[in-house]
């Protein structure tokens, strides 16, 4: 969805428009599921804490300034309500009752052979990756996101953004070749 | 040092093979900046090499993005849930002195509510009360049949207008479709339901099966606009 119209619901909810929290809804509600998911990786959490992000538009539209893109604001929301979940689940020493391994729709016995093919090594690598480079991997790769816009998600700087997502790349390929798979790089 | 801090780099010291590799996954989906885009394109074409590395960042991207799909969507009650719990905290907030001030003050002129001082509160609180009024004399009149106070957009839907079920065109800009449902009277009382449709009420009377027909062939004209149209039940 284009900036302006972005703009145009969150203007229109600063002003109580119901019907424009179920249109921006509508535009960023599997999304920011899907996002959020991967870092929390409970379903029932990922869905409650996607509530939290619209009841946290809902009652802050009127403070939103510009600076960034409305898509970065409404991910930023994401992404602070989901450090702020793993944080307290750390802290309460929850982090494994709560956690819950996303389905694994490769491994089956018919596919487990074939394991070592390239895309379920990436995506097996991509699982061992720390919380803050599968981020960055997934805003850049399916959320294709820039590098401005990474930077005001996560609210770091614009080179650090880079060498992130560099870091989390070389990882990938470190963990990768650890399993048996040079790819060649670094 | 935290996860979140450790892999802060130095970036003025790359040399330009390491520069061009930093960009190569935007590069690959289309989000550097012009300058950027064309330096790396510039770098691969002097560099045959390298693109076996941005071969590597698109087996990366393919997987990323098959993975995040396979992660479903949130259950088909989801929206209804946040509804209520925007109805219910706009119900507790409009019953507040305060919320329903600093509402206003927000849809007058995007004033910055808390900077608010008393005078202006009353000032907002009479205007208030003269929309309030005028509504009242609108609904006593009988020949109008919507209304909306001074406080906010939307107006009140009368029992028993028609209501529509539309699906809208995903490429349809927002404004468009205020506007369209501007001069149909319109308003989006629910939705969106499975498959994206979206439940409209018409404010004006009730419209006969006739007008229901005309209309809806109308707004199935606009197909910049809508996908679908049907009538709907209450």
């Amino acid at each position: 969805m284009a900036f302006g119209e972005d703009v145009d619901l969150l203007n229109r909810i600063a002003r109580n428009d119901e019907s424009a929290v179920r249109m921006l809804y509508g535009r960023y509600n599997v999304r920011l599921y899907r996002f959020i998911l991967r870092r929390v990786r409970n379903e029932a959490v990922a869905e409650e804490l996607t509530n939290e992000v619209f009841m946290e538009i809902w009652r802050n539209a009127s403070k939103f300034e510009g600076r960034s893109s409305p898509s970065s604001w409404i991910f930023a929301i994401a992404h602070n309500k989901s450090i702020s979940m793993l944080r307290k689940r750390r802290e309460e020493g929850l982090d494994d009752g709560l956690a819950v391994k996303i389905e694994d729709t490769d491994d089956t016995p018919e596919v487990s052979a074939q394991k070592v093919d390239k895309a379920g090594a990436i995506r097996r690598a991509m699982d061992k990756l720390t919380d803050a480079h599968r981020e960055v991997i997934e805003l850049v790769y399916y959320h294709e996101k820039s590098i401005r816009e990474v930077s005001d998600i996560v609210g770091i700087s614009q080179n650090t953004v880079k060498t992130r997502m560099f870091h989390a790349r070389k990882n990938l390929s470190e963990i990768m070749r650890d399993a048996g798979l040079d790819r060649g790089w670094p | 040092m935290s996860e979140f801090e450790k892999d802060e780099g130095d970036v003025e010291n790359l040399s330009p093979r390491e520069e061009i590799e930093m960009l190569l996954p935007w590069y690959a989906t289309g989000r550097l900046d012009e300058s950027d885009a064309k330096r790396v394109a510039q770098y691969l074409e002097a560099h045959p090499d390298m693109a076996a590395q941005l071969a590597l960042v698109r087996e990366e991207m393919d997987v990323s993005i098959t993975e995040a799909e396979k992660l479903g969507s949130p259950h088909a009650g989801h929206l209804g849930e946040l509804m209520r719990s925007i109805e219910a905290d706009h119900a507790n907030w409009s019953n507040s002195a305060t919320g329903i001030f600093e509402k206003i003050a927000v849809w007058l002129g995007q004033l910055q509510p808390r900077q608010l001082g008393f005078a202006a509160m009353a000032a907002i609180a009479l205007i208030v009360v003269q929309g309030i009024t005028i509504g009242g004399l609108m609904r006593g009149g009988g020949e109008v049949p919507g209304y909306e106070t001074a406080s906010g957009p939307g107006g009140i839907t009368q029992a028993g207008g028609t209501k529509l079920l539309i699906v809208f065109n995903p490429e349809a800009r927002a404004a468009d479709i205020e506007k369209l449902l501007g001069e149909i009277n319109g308003s989006i009382v629910s939705g969106p339901k499975a498959g994206g449709y979206y439940q409209i009420a018409i404010k004006d009377m009730p419209l006969s099966g006739a007008q229901t027909e005309t209309l809806l062939k109308a707004l199935k004209s606009r197909k910049d606009i809508i996908s679908f149209a049907a009538r709907s039940g209450n």
